[in-house]
């Protein structure tokens, strides 16, 4: 292979390694800005304490918006993330949890916009001995 | 109004990948050799998996690779130093100048190269441009002469003490003669090049100076320049050649 040949392939090398390296340094600066995106989400109670029962019908998804990095938003949909209500220590009667950051167990950089509705609601009764 | 600004959104991000693309393409083209190949792949390996553990959250990859990442421009700026110099100043060269008058220096060192080709006579005489060679020679004889075809000549001739090294020629002055100069590592170069030959591309690879070889086995001359070897086929073509390379600035 003459000196020619061999500069002419090392030239074509460097063009289509350095659009490579350009197109995936732009993809990480692209793909760190921030969005946002519509989450419909199941809601799950756990923690139910012992001689309590769900009496009627919880909400069963609630509607969440969040926002943060593009790249971590792509894979959220194929997450079994959910909204974790937590019963312990919870009385007969009335709920109302206002659904907080807190329940939806999601990466630290990624932040609720809007929850809906705000607030779950339902009743708890004793369970019959 | 609001498809407006998308299309303004979606041009800037087109001229942002393309001045990456340009900026990226050009840095890469001012490095030499396979190593700057394997650097490119090397990179964007790193930034593919900087964007794969971002994607999925591997928190110690993602660290790992970022500071990879982030210490490898101290790492590249080391590697590549001499290639950076070299474009540097190949950058700061001026094409005005290229136009002036020849100087004598030249006239002389062809003189010189076409009487010891002609004798079959082995020589090495380095002329420095931009970059200082000094760091790069071991011993030598410190001359500081005006440069002549028969100073030239009779440096070397067999039984001259100084024959074996190499001839400097500084801002148009013959300052030092029998110098070693580094050997290349190149394992590249092909093996039938002798001593004089490596010893002028290891040179060549390190500083931006040009240097004239004659061999003593075959009595030819080849220039060479960033550790590329070129043949002459007479000695005008010498002549050219050394008008081409040699600005008259550097001959001052």
């Amino acid at each position: 292979m003459t000196a020619h040949v061999k500069g002419r392939e090392w030239l074509k090398g460097v063009k289509v390694l350095s659009v490579l390296l350009s197109v995936l340094i732009w993809l990480s600066v692209i793909l760190e800005r921030p969005g946002e995106m519509l989450l419909v989400l199941p809601v799950n109670l756990h923690r139910m304490p012992a001689g309590l029962k769900l009496d009627g019908a919880a909400p069963a998804e609630v509607e969440v918006v969040v926002a943060g990095p593009r790249i971590l938003l792509f894979l959220l949909p194929f997450h079994q993330t959910r909204c974790d209500i937590d019963l312990a220590g919870a009385q007969p009667g009335l709920q109302q949890v206002l659904l907080k950051e807190a329940e939806f167990n999601l990466d630290p950089e990624i932040k609720v916009v809007h929850v809906a509705p705000a607030t779950a609601s339902f009743v708890l009764a004793a369970r019959e001995k | 109004m609001n498809s407006f600004l998308q299309n303004i959104g979606i041009l800037r991000d087109l001229l942002d990948l393309s001045l990456a693309i340009l900026i990226v393409s050009r840095l890469a083209r001012l490095l030499k050799g396979v190593l700057a190949l394997r650097i490119l792949a090397i990179l964007s390996g790193l930034v593919a998996l900087h964007l794969l553990a971002r994607f999925f959250s591997l928190q110690t990859v993602r660290l790992i690779v970022d500071l990879i990442l982030a210490s490898s421009v101290v790492g590249l700026a080391v590697i590549f130093q001499t290639d950076i110099r070299r474009a540097f100043a190949t950058l700061a060269r001026s094409r005005t100048e290229k136009d002036v008058e020849m100087s004598d220096v030249i006239d002389e060192l062809v003189f010189a190269v076409a009487g010891l080709a002609q004798k079959k006579i082995g020589a090495l005489i380095v002329i420095e441009r931009a970059i200082s060679v000094d760091s790069y020679l071991a011993v030598g004889t410190d001359i500081d002469a005006k440069v002549t075809s028969e100073l030239i000549s009779s440096i070397f001739l067999p039984y001259s003490p100084i024959h074996d090294g190499a001839v400097i020629i500084q801002h148009g002055k013959l300052t030092k003669a029998g110098c070693f100069l580094p050997l290349t590592q190149n394992l590249e170069v092909s093996k039938s090049l002798g001593t004089r030959h490596r010893a002028a591309i290891g040179l060549t690879e390190l500083v931006d100076a040009v240097v004239v070889v004659v061999s003593e086995e075959t009595g030819t001359a080849s220039v060479i320049v960033a550790g590329k070897k070129t043949d002459v086929i007479d000695m005008p073509s010498l002549g050219k050649t050394l008008r081409r390379l040699v600005e008259p600035r550097w001959l001052k």
